[in-house]
């Protein structure tokens, strides 16, 4: 536990950081955020969803598809709209804390998606392409964070 | 201020931007526009044929009784029935998906009353029960008082229901919806082209204005 402590506040050597990994994360927050937008329009333009094979509707229309209220689709928006904010302002102004802050935030991305995996495969037992699509951005996000957080912490320790 | 800055910013909101307004537009035309898909086949002697026996117009749809999109959609075309212009013929399909566990024998159950003549009256109460059978572990037992109160002889109602004639013929209705490309219900073709109205009054435009093509030409 403590060293995951250190892992997530020792601040980060920025100059370690290839370019690459950043693109990445951008491009990765984008897809996240295109594909969380298209679901959160299409739930309120409230229209009739039809059945499809795979049964996507009962994924996006079910009981879990709201947290008191509000579909998980538009947390999820927001939720790379907060990653891609922080990532300009890093880029913009190279401060290491706009790059820790969304790759802590990350891991709860991850937890999310898992836990609606978990709910679409052994709960639901419906499939839907688009919550595929999150996950897997969400899966990018987080792989590229602890890249750099135990690359980080692998220099630290030289 | 700083050239790079406010590229920097500027293309962040422009993307964002991009990005909702991408996909207000893509949601609104997959709504509109219909892909181009082949036509299914058309009406043979296995189909369900309903309405003006007369007219050209022919509306088909694929269906699974347990969607409840299929139940929405299940009195607008009931309603057009009362008020189109002229009429047309009603094809019915079954398309029954795997997530829906009680949709094959909500199929079984129509089939076999219509091998007692009564598909239409059974598919009319199968579609405004929905809500009472959908989630039943024994639908088939809510089925088989359905065919009771349509006054069925149910020795024969029995002995049909697991029928490889009744499943055959449900599977063949899958099958041709298929090979066309249905890949959701309820999926309506209007003249072997695919329609998706998205209310009642555009429902009813698209078939009167078929209507009266049709009698024109």
């Amino acid at each position: 536990m403590k060293n995951l402590k250190n892992l997530l506040t020792t601040p980060l050597q920025l100059q370690i950081i290839p370019k690459w990994i950043i693109i990445m994360l951008v491009i990765a927050v984008l897809i996240g955020f295109a594909d969380a937008t298209y679901l959160t329009v299409e739930h309120y333009q409230n229209k009739i969803p039809p059945c499809t094979i795979g049964g996507c509707e009962i994924v996006l229309t079910g009981s879990y598809s709201q947290i008191i209220g509000i579909p998980v689709s538009l947390l999820g928006a927001i939720y790379y709209l907060f990653i891609l904010i922080f990532l300009i302002l890093y880029i913009d102004l190279k401060k290491e804390i706009f790059l820790r802050v969304p790759l802590i935030v990350s891991i709860f991305g991850l937890i999310a998606s898992i836990w609606f995996s978990y709910l679409q495969i052994f709960v639901i037992k419906a499939f839907c392409p688009y919550c595929a699509v999150s996950a897997v951005t969400s899966l990018i996000i987080f792989i590229s964070a602890f890249h750099i957080f135990s690359k980080n912490h692998a220099i630290q320790r030289l | 201020m700083n050239t790079k800055r406010i590229i920097t910013w500027g293309s962040f909101i422009v993307i964002v931007g991009l990005i909702i307004w991408g996909m207000i537009a893509a949601n609104n035309k997959a709504e509109r526009e219909q892909a181009v898909v082949a036509s299914p086949e058309e009406i043979t002697e296995m189909d369900w044929v309903k309405g003006n026996a007369t007219s050209t117009v022919i509306l088909m749809e694929y269906s699974d009784f347990q969607c409840p999109a299929c139940a929405i959609y299940f009195p607008l075309v009931e309603r057009l029935f009362a008020e189109s212009v002229g009429g047309f013929r009603f094809v019915y399909r079954h398309f029954p998906l795997s997530q829906h566990a009680n949709a094959v024998p909500a199929a079984q159950a129509t089939e076999v009353a219509g091998k007692q003549n009564k598909f239409w009256e059974m598919y009319e109460m199968i579609f405004t029960k929905q809500t009472d059978w959908e989630n039943s572990k024994d639908a088939k037992t809510i089925f088989s008082g359905y065919a009771e109160t349509l006054g069925l002889d149910m020795e024969k109602f029995v002995l049909d229901f697991d029928s490889k004639e009744i499943i055959d013929k449900i599977n063949a209705d899958q099958k041709s919806g298929l090979k066309v490309g249905v890949d959701s219900t309820p999926t309506f073709y209007l003249n072997g082209k695919k329609i998706s109205p998205r209310d009642y009054e555009e429902f009813k435009k698209l078939i009167n204005d078929a209507i009266t093509t049709t009698d024109n030409s």
